[in-house]
């Protein structure tokens, strides 16, 4: 019997020991720079539009999405469109190892992954279940916000048809040593507002050149060097950013924030920009957005 | 190339084991999506090596990848000696340092094991001690890493089972005729959180609690299963627990048999490193609850279980229809009807990192897979045997094989299986199967002929022909011969043929199968 109590309590005292359980936050905390200045500038901006592309590596009809984007409608809008391609869902896992893997794609293809805490996060919270999948300013929430590739030219002509309701400044410093980026953003609403907003920033990369399924491209469909643009690499405040303002807001009203990230060592800073939107925490409608390179 | 082997006595011992090569040489064929292939020939080998003396054992397993067949997982590429362990036993206790596999319950917290035909292992590499410390008490401790194809997965998993068996430990309920089992295990993983964004538990815990309750010949048996948090790739970094229950009620006699079967899965994927996906690292087995279909076309279907959520149930029934009544002729007639179906489970959002709620008994809307099958099993006579069978299924493809835009594909498919015994050696064994669906590639037709020289040869042939696929140049022939001989425990296959792209699974874990033609061989021996 003393055998199968030592048996008992060794059990029951290991499973207390060997499990770790979160009760507080879950995420590590943001450190917020105070320090960022920005020169007065009274300037009255433009609305500008922020076109996400729900994608992945593995998607074959993915490519029509971003050449639309990117060869069609990035050379008549220009930098009042801001694009970013967001790699999330099953579509965008690593090779090997998915179940939807292309049959025969070489070994160390598609190994590269682009997938994101945040876009993660996005995908789930927009439902995103098709591929390629456009979102336009993340209006229509929730229900209607994934807008059919047809209509992605007149709803982007829509959005910059708007007045400006809010203005977006960034000023980047690159750390070549630490590979460091400091991103210092100032959001200026530029009419009274009324709720809650929030300020997401985070970094891209662009001109990335890798593995792509492409059906229909001749002569392979397993494409070795797509050009794959605007990449999210991931959020420098959160998936779902900061609240930059509550309630009533006085028209002028300016709030400046500042946020640092590492550039990884695979990622190509001079491709690299810090996007910043501003949105309406209640509907996610983005009111404002504004893209600047790092360096 | 090849040599027979047999048994070795060294070193007062004895040496025994197994080898198997399988090849493939292939031929590129546009017209079925069969990719090239450089090496033109791959290979999967092994080869098991086991040596006993006494109380004491020793084996290893050479493993040869050059490279892998197609679907097979490519990081299998390579070769080398993946599985080796020394291994010792008395009447009290046995342990093992190495590699092995084991099972705790019926796995839903900690399961190793091998499946060639997946690619699948998921071996232990440590040390297992197994103890009974008293009649009927049998205790199990293992630690140690897993395997990751080559390598080792960075995760430490260790953990505990106690399993009491009443009756054997109890002289005096020995001879009752209902028998208790009652056991319980825990197991944790321990892995570095280096994430930049979370806080992750670096120690998840695991563990379950089981009854089975035998009575002649009913049984029963129950367990579960409870996970703390665990934010993983494949939950998408959620911080909600996991439980997963499974009963099971079996009861069979002479020419009667029932089996029910229920489970649901929350939030229940263990692995010893919370980026892998698929079939890597996977620390607990989540069972299927649907039937395993060996014929070729009701497998183009396979369920895969859903371990972020799922109901699922299964009940079979077996009856002899006995003999010189209308159904059962002269010799009788087996029928056994099966259903199983899966569904979602009800999860509403939270709108945070912890994920969902789910209530227990709230079903969610979608159906992942549902099966209603039976089958005629019928003696025409002392030579000529006859298997009619049903089969429905509705298999939701973007679920199961993780894709989007596909919906659900309802089959419903015919089987007709005759073997005539021409005489004591020779047998000839028939299969004509059709399946029936608008979905997917519609309807297929297979005929399958096999003859059978016993006890050394077959020969067996079949076509499957996608008739009825939508696209005129897809309805293709996807024939495929084989032959075979079997020397004592040495078995020889050739074959050639198509092999159509697909799915395949055993138990819910499934792989994918890419599209090929060309020449392969098998060769297995025992020693």
């Amino acid at each position: 019997m003393k055998k199968i109590l030592f048996l008992v309590a060794a059990v029951i005292g290991i499973s207390f020991y060997a499990c770790d359980k979160i009760e507080g936050p879950t995420r590590e905390s943001i450190a917020i720079d105070t320090t960022c200045e920005f020169v007065e500038d009274n300037s009255i901006p433009t609305k500008k539009v922020l076109v996400e592309d729900y994608t992945g590596h593995n998607c074959g009809n993915c490519p029509s999405g971003g050449i639309l984007l990117n060869d069609t409608l990035k050379p008549i809008y220009g930098d009042d469109m801001v694009v970013i391609s967001v790699h999330a869902g099953d579509y965008a896992n690593v090779c090997p190892g998915m179940l939807t893997c292309p049959p025969g794609a070489p070994l160390g293809s598609f190994a590269v992954d682009y997938k994101t805490i945040a876009g993660e996060d996005w995908n789930s919270t927009f439902s995103i279940l098709f591929y390629p999948a456009g979102m336009i300013d993340r209006t229509g929430y929730p229900g209607n916000n994934v807008k059919p590739k047809s209509s992605w030219n007149q709803e982007i002509q829509d959005r910059l048809n708007l007045p400006a309701k809010a203005r977006i400044r960034i000023q980047n410093t690159y750390d070549e040593t630490e590979r460091k980026v400091r991103a210092c953003v100032e959001t200026k609403f530029m009419e009274a507002m009324n709720g809650d907003y929030k300020l997401s920033v985070v970094l891209t990369e662009d001109s990335i050149i890798d593995w792509q399924l492409w059906y229909g491209h001749q002569p392979d469909e397993i494409v070795s060097d797509y050009l794959h643009h605007h990449v999210l690499r991931g959020a420098m405040n959160t998936s779902f950013g900061v609240s930059v303002g509550s309630g009533a807001i006085a028209a002028g009203t300016k709030i400046v924030t500042g946020y640092s990230a590492d550039i990884n060592t695979g990622w190509n800073e001079d491709h690299m920009a810090v996007v910043a939107f501003l949105y309406d925490a209640a509907t996610f409608e983005v009111i404002q957005v504004e893209e600047m390179k790092i360096k | 190339m090849y040599q027979a082997a047999s048994s070795q006595n060294i070193l007062g011992g004895s040496i025994h084991g197994n080898v198997q090569i399988d090849g493939q040489f292939y031929v590129t064929d546009s017209a079925i999506g069969a990719p090239e292939v450089p090496e033109q020939f791959l290979s999967n080998g092994f080869a098991n090596f086991i040596y006993e003396r006494e109380n004491f054992s020793a084996g290893l397993r050479y493993e040869n990848y050059t490279n892998p067949i197609l679907g097979f997982d490519p990081r299998y590429k390579g070769n080398g000696i993946p599985f080796r362990y020394l291994n010792y036993k008395n009447k009290e206790i046995e342990i093992t340092a190495g590699n092995f596999y084991d099972q705790f319950g019926s796995g839903l917290v900690f399961r190793t094991y091998e499946e060639r035909g997946l690619g699948y292992d998921n071996a232990m590499d440590g040390l297992r001690l197994k103890y009974i410390p008293v009649k009927g008490v049998y205790f199990k401790g293992i630690i140690g890493y897993q395997r990751d194809f080559w390598t080792k997965g960075e995760g430490i998993v260790r953990g505990v089972d106690l399993e009491w068996n009443i009756n054997e430990s109890i002289s005096k309920l020995d001879s009752l005729k209902t028998k208790f089992i009652l056991g319980g295990n825990f197991v944790s993983k321990y892995q570095e959180d280096q994430n930049p964004v979370y806080i992750l538990p670096e120690n998840v815990g695991s563990g379950s609690g089981r009854l089975s309750v035998i009575h002649g010949n009913l049984m029963l048996t129950g367990e579960y299963a409870y996970k703390a948090n665990d934010p993983s790739d494949q939950n998408g970094y959620i911080y909600k627990d996991g439980s997963a229950t499974l009963i099971t009620a079996t009861y069979a006699d002479k020419g009667f048999g029932i089996s029910l079967g229920a489970k649901r899965i929350d939030n229940m994927s263990f692995r010893s490193d919370r980026d892998a996906n698929l079939n890597s690292l996977l620390i607990n087995y989540l069972p299927a609850l649907t039937k395993n279909h060996v014929s070729i076309l009701p497998a183009h279907y396979p369920y895969a279980t859903q371990p972020n959520g799922e109901y699922g149930m299964q009940g079979e029934l077996f009856f002899h229809v006995r003999p010189n009544t209308l159904l059962g002729g002269k010799y009788g007639t087996d029928v056994a009807v099966n259903y199983s179906r899966a569904q979602a489970i009800d999860k509403v959002p939270t709108g945070d990192d912890m994920g969902y709620t789910s209530e227990f008994f709230d079903l969610g809307e979608e159906v992942y897979f549902e099966d209603f099958n039976v089958e005629f099993h019928h003696k025409w006579s002392k030579k000529l045997r006859q298997i009619l069978s049903y089969i429905y299924i509705n298999y939701n493809q973007d679920v199961i094989e993780g894709t989007a835009g596909h919906g659900h594909v309802y089959s419903h498919t015919v089987m007709l299986e005759t073997t005539y015994k021409i005489n004591s050696k020779n047998s000839i064994r028939n299969e004509l199967q059709h399946l029936y669906t608008e979905q997917d590639k519609q309807s297929w037709a297979l005929v399958l002929l096999e003859y059978t020289i016993s006890p050394r040869w077959f020969f067996a042939a079949f076509d499957q022909y996608n008739y009825g696929n939508n696209f005129e140049a897809q309805r293709l022939h996807y024939i495929t011969g084989t032959l075979g001989y079997t020397l004592g425990t040495n078995r020889f296959q050739v074959g050639y043929g198509r092999q159509r792209a697909g799915i395949f699974c055993v138990g819910g874990v499934c792989r994918t199968v890419p599209a090929s033609n060309g020449f392969s061989f098998s060769v297995t021996s025992s020693f």
